[in-house]
């Protein structure tokens, strides 16, 4: 894994992001993910599953790992451990990448702390239920937990999680899940914050340093890109627009596919127009029912 | 019937009836006597401007968390002064503080906020006061706190806590438990139950030698799914009228709401946080899992997912402390994710 580049990771998220959006027309969450081996098979894909199985936990990451429990016959009927599949398990996820459009939840990263998954990349935080650095950073903690011997049971690792890949356009699909056809007129007292859903083009600016130290960021996103994590970290140095959004909604290291752009500026159209106005529907029980990524 | 007379609630300790304790952070006080303090913003303002501070406060919904705290005190240090609190450092940056107080001109210059050097970081208590003594603690050593009972015991006294019922499932649960032991499975069992109706919805052990993410508790929440989905399914071909849009019929039950959850060891992480997302309404537990827990704020690291302020969800959770009736449930590996 020592030739990666930045273009692999993006080209797997991109891929992710049409889970994600193939969710979006089956009218469930819009999150997406993919499983990838040794950094160049995909080994299984995912999506949120949550309105269909009416069950709240059915969660796009679970969804994969279960793909691939099945497709490596790494399950069984018969509830009696198995030291050799226990081993064969943590073997495998040992050298799978997760690309998942929105940060794991706290159940989902726990999970994948539990299978030993190898590292994680997302797309946008999740302010509201985030489990590698937004809420908790189930990812990183040390729970001190031994690997008993004789009991591969018990297994525990920890994994990095990176950030930003495909936040825009992760953030999009999830405005646009929740911003729905409306048979009722505008509301005109929208709060400020709801209104903030309504806009395809701002972005809170993501803080950095709650999901990776500077030098692993600096690592993976190479020293070229040092302004993004100096402009995460001095949020206090910017204008007050600046400092909430960042301007410039065309992301320079993964740019939008055309389409949704053409999409977007649609949208933008119809939501000024009051065509559209936000959905509440859709509003209980699903996961990252608001994505606002305060500047924190 | 359920015997709804008024509870034996310890005020210290929160053990309610002698049979079970609450589990509530910032209650429990098992590391050390001492309050759990938090950071917050400050301004220092004019004493005879305090109508302006109240008021800009009253228009900024700043931050969740600061119910129990006095908005003003006096200043430590000059007479005319007053110290007011403005948001939880945890929720907002001092930058962030400091651009709302200056968005209207009025605020920033009756208040004299004339730079970031004018918002001041103090230690608060994190949580409300549990007694009307720690109130006056609290208040003299850190800040003043607002005494107004505790809400923690009104609301647990709307609470109906049937004890048949909860000792009949929990013994239920461990007798479960100790056949899987003598199967050579894991001994953790979980059973969901609907307390309205009386009515045990699943029962689920740990099956995570089937599959490694099959705990008991996401056994148990899945199950009740399924059936649900069977459920509709059943109602649907019965009657053929088709109703996209409009869910809300109080016929579908909704996730989890509702339902109490009992279970031999305190769940792990991933499993609480699937109750969070079934939105369950209280959890029995019988042993603690000091390594792997997520409940209690001793376990591992003291996540307390039933009651994070942040996320969407909060269900009460109960540990049960007689010690008969734990001695009987079967040990499992510290190491173990529950
Ligand atoms: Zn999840
Ligand atoms: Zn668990």
């Amino acid at each position: 894994m020592t030739n990666e580049t930045l273009e692999t990771h993006f080209k797997f998220m991109r891929m992710a992001l049409d889970q994600a959006e193939a969710a979006h027309r089956a009218r469930e969450v819009p999150v997406g993910c993919l499983f990838v081996y040794n950094n160049t098979e995909v080994v299984s894909t995912g999506s949120n599953l949550t309105n269909d199985t009416l069950s709240g936990i059915r969660h796009a990451e679970l969804v994969g790992i279960d793909e691939i429990l099945e497709r490596f016959n790494l399950t069984s009927s018969e509830n009696k451990y198995d030291a050799e599949r226990q081993h064969k398990i943590y073997e495998l996820f040992s050298k799978i990448d997760l690309y998942v459009t929105i940060e794991p939840c706290v159940m989902c990263g726990s999970a994948l702390r539990q299978i030993g998954i190898n590292r994680v990349f997302f797309g946008a935080a999740n302010d509201r239920f985030g489990g590698n650095g937004s809420i908790f950073t189930i990812n990183h903690d040390d729970l001190g937990i031994e690997h008993v011997s004789g009991n591969n049971s018990c297994f525990d690792k920890t994994y990095e999680s990176y950030p930003d890949f495909g936040r825009e356009e992760a953030i999009i699909l999830l405005r646009k899940f929740y911003v729905g056809q409306n048979k009722k007129a505008p509301n005109p007292q929208t709060k400020e914050e709801d209104s903030r859903l309504l806009r395809f083009d701002q972005f809170p600016l993501m803080k950095y340093s709650k999901y990776i130290t500077k030098k692993e960021f600096l690592k993976m996103y190479g020293e070229s890109n040092v302004h993004r994590w100096i402009r995460s970290e001095s949020g206090e140095d910017l204008t007050e627009a600046e400092g909430m959004f960042i301007e410039n909604w065309i992301d320079p290291l993964m740019p939008l596919k055309k389409e949704v752009k053409l999409e977007m500026d649609e949208w933008q159209r119809k939501i000024q127009e009051g065509v559209i106005n936000e959905n509440r529907d859709h509003d209980r029980g699903n996961d990252v029912k608001r994505i606002k990524i305060s500047g924190d | 019937m359920a015997n709804k007379k008024s509870l034996d609630i310890d005020p210290k300790t929160l053990v309610i009836n002698g049979s079970f304790q609450q589990i509530l952070p910032g209650r429990i006080r098992t590391h050390s006597d001492s309050v759990e303090l938090t950071k917050a913003w400050s301004v220092i303002i004019p004493a005879r401007k305090s109508m302006v501070f109240i008021t800009f406060l009253k228009n900024h919904t700043t931050t969740t968390g600061m119910d129990h705290l006095k908005k003003l005190r006096k200043s430590q240090t000059n007479k005319s002064q007053l110290q007011g609190l403005v948001a939880m450092a945890d929720e907002v940056t001092k930058h962030q503080v400091f651009e709302m107080l200056c968005a209207d001109d009025e605020v920033h210059q009756e208040l004299e906020i004339h730079s970031m050097d004018d918002i001041v970081e103090v230690s608060v208590p994190k949580y409300p006061p549990v007694t009307q003594e720690e109130a006056k603690d609290n208040s003299k050593q850190y800040w003043p706190v607002i005494w107004k009972g505790d809400p923690n015991i009104q609301q647990l006294n709307q609470e109906v806590f049937d004890m048949l019922e909860i000792s009949q499932n929990l013994r239920d649960i461990i007798e479960i438990a100790k056949i899987q032991k003598d199967n050579g499975e894991l001994p953790i069992v979980t059973r969901l139950y609907d307390p309205e109706n009386k009515q045990i919805l699943a029962t689920a052990h740990d099956e995570r030698f089937k599959h490694i993410l099959h705990h008991s508790v996401i056994n148990c929440v899945g199950r009740v799914a399924a059936n649900e989905v069977q459920r509709r399914g059943e109602e649907d071909d019965d009657e053929e009228a088709n109703n996209d849009d409009v869910d809300d019929e109080s016929s579908k039950k909704y996730l989890c709401v509702g339902y109490d959850v009992y279970t031999t060891h305190e769940p792990c992480s991933y499993c609480c946080m699937a109750l969070v997302h079934s939105r369950i309404r209280r959890l029995f537990y019988l042993k603690p899992s000091p390594k792997t827990g997520a409940i209690a704020p001793d376990s591992a690291k003291g996540y307390c997912i039933h009651q994070s302020r942040q996320l969407n969800w909060a269900f009460h959770s109960f540990k049960w402390c007689d010690p008969e009736l734990l001695q009987t449930v079967p040990v499992i590996d510290d190491n173990l994710f529950v």
